[in-house]
């Protein structure tokens, strides 16, 4: 991990002061062994902060959509599933791919920094994989200028919708109680929607005061709505990366829901996969007069 | 739609959408009064609903 380290401080140090990009944007340092914070460089003699180690698992696509780095030429590191983010973008517009320049990094797997505080743990070697990245099919990047180091070897025998097959199992009221105990968990922090690199409006449906789409008191049934509206608002874009429910304060199993709409939407439209392709359009954004009818 | 309702454990029977025309009147009642009839079958919902929990 120290060698990549290295090749990424390098790089970034070529690029701004080559002037091909303005900023960069990677992971530093914080004041513990398990904090790894996104970190955005102007200057070349401040590349000496970047690092990728064990935590680096933010996703850095999302910052892609502040303005500010919406008009300059970005560098941007990118592990699989950021480049899976990157691409979703690009696909909807947000952000054009001339003007980044990404760097892949091939992911062995990250550790939850949350984890590691949790636990008491007293070094990173000990601390286990993140539960996203135990899940996570794609550690490569998929879009990339340029790549450093090898690429890892691709899990195949994990089943994604898992979790989702047991849920489906219980009976109507059982799942109504479940999802009200975690409703009723939720601090309604939007944490999950500010990380979410699908989520790019500018104006959020949970912002609008005028109409007032969900009632600004925090109670069980309201936070119930914000989830099913956050879920479709997601649907065909979520990446699966995981973020936002790495991030729950309230530790919601956000996943699951995601999870069930995509495994929808490749019941009805075929195999499907977001960002994983440029050319590939998600099914709910267009239309096809073999697209099913199931209640119509 | 109606499978994410039944995920989240609501009654999918509930929701209907149908296609109507603005100048099918007739299909546009018995639509109306199919629902109704499913809807009053099933009873008052209690899910979703702070007063009743």
């Amino acid at each position: 991990m120290n060698e990549i380290t290295g090749l990424m401080r390098k790089k970034a140090k070529e690029l701004l002061e080559k002037g091909v990009v303005e900023r960069v944007i990677g992971w530093e340092k914080g004041m513990f062994f398990y904090s790894t914070t996104p970190v955005v460089i102007d200057k070349p003699e401040e590349t000496e902060k970047l690092v990728w180690d064990d935590f680096a698992i933010n996703n850095l696509a999302i910052y892609l959509l502040d303005k500010q780095n919406k008009e300059k030429k970005v560098a941007l590191f990118v592990k699989g599933c950021d480049s899976r983010g990157v691409v979703r973008m690009i696909q909807d517009k947000q952000v054009k791919r001339e003007n980044l320049y990404l760097i892949g990094v091939p992911c062995p797997g990250l550790k939850d920094p949350k984890t590691a505080v949790r636990g008491y743990y007293k070094d990173a070697g000990q601390v286990p994989k993140a539960k996203k990245c135990q899940e996570c099919l794609h550690p490569n990047p998929v879009l990339y200028d340029e790549m450093l180091g090898s690429p890892v070897e691709e899990p195949q025998q994990i089943d994604r919708f898992a979790e989702v097959r047991e849920l489906e199992k219980k009976s109507t009221d059982e799942k109504y109680a479940y999802w009200k105990e975690q409703a009723d968990k939720c601090l309604r922090c939007f944490a999950c929607r500010n990380i979410c690199p699908a989520c790019s409006c500018p104006e959020c449906i949970f912002d609008c005061s005028k109409p007032r789409w969900l009632d600004k008191e925090v109670s069980t049934v309201q936070n119930q709505f914000f989830h099913m509206i956050r879920m479709w608002h997601v649907a065909d874009r979520c990446i699966e990366c995981g973020e936002c429910e790495r991030v729950c304060p309230a530790g919601l199993p956000l996943m699951q829901l995601n999870r069930k709409l995509l495994k929808d939407i490749n019941e009805l439209f075929g195999p499907y996969e977001a960002g994983m392709d440029l050319e590939q359009r998600p099914p709910l954004t267009q239309y096809d007069t073999g697209d099913p009818e199931e209640f119509m | 739609m109606t499978r994410m309702m039944e995920y989240i454990g609501l009654d999918p029977d509930r929701l209907m959408v149908k296609w109507v025309s603005g100048s099918e009147a007739q299909k546009f009642v018995d639509t109306v009064e199919e629902l109704t009839e499913k809807v009053r079958a099933l009873g008052p919902n209690r899910k979703l609903r702070e007063h009743y929990e």
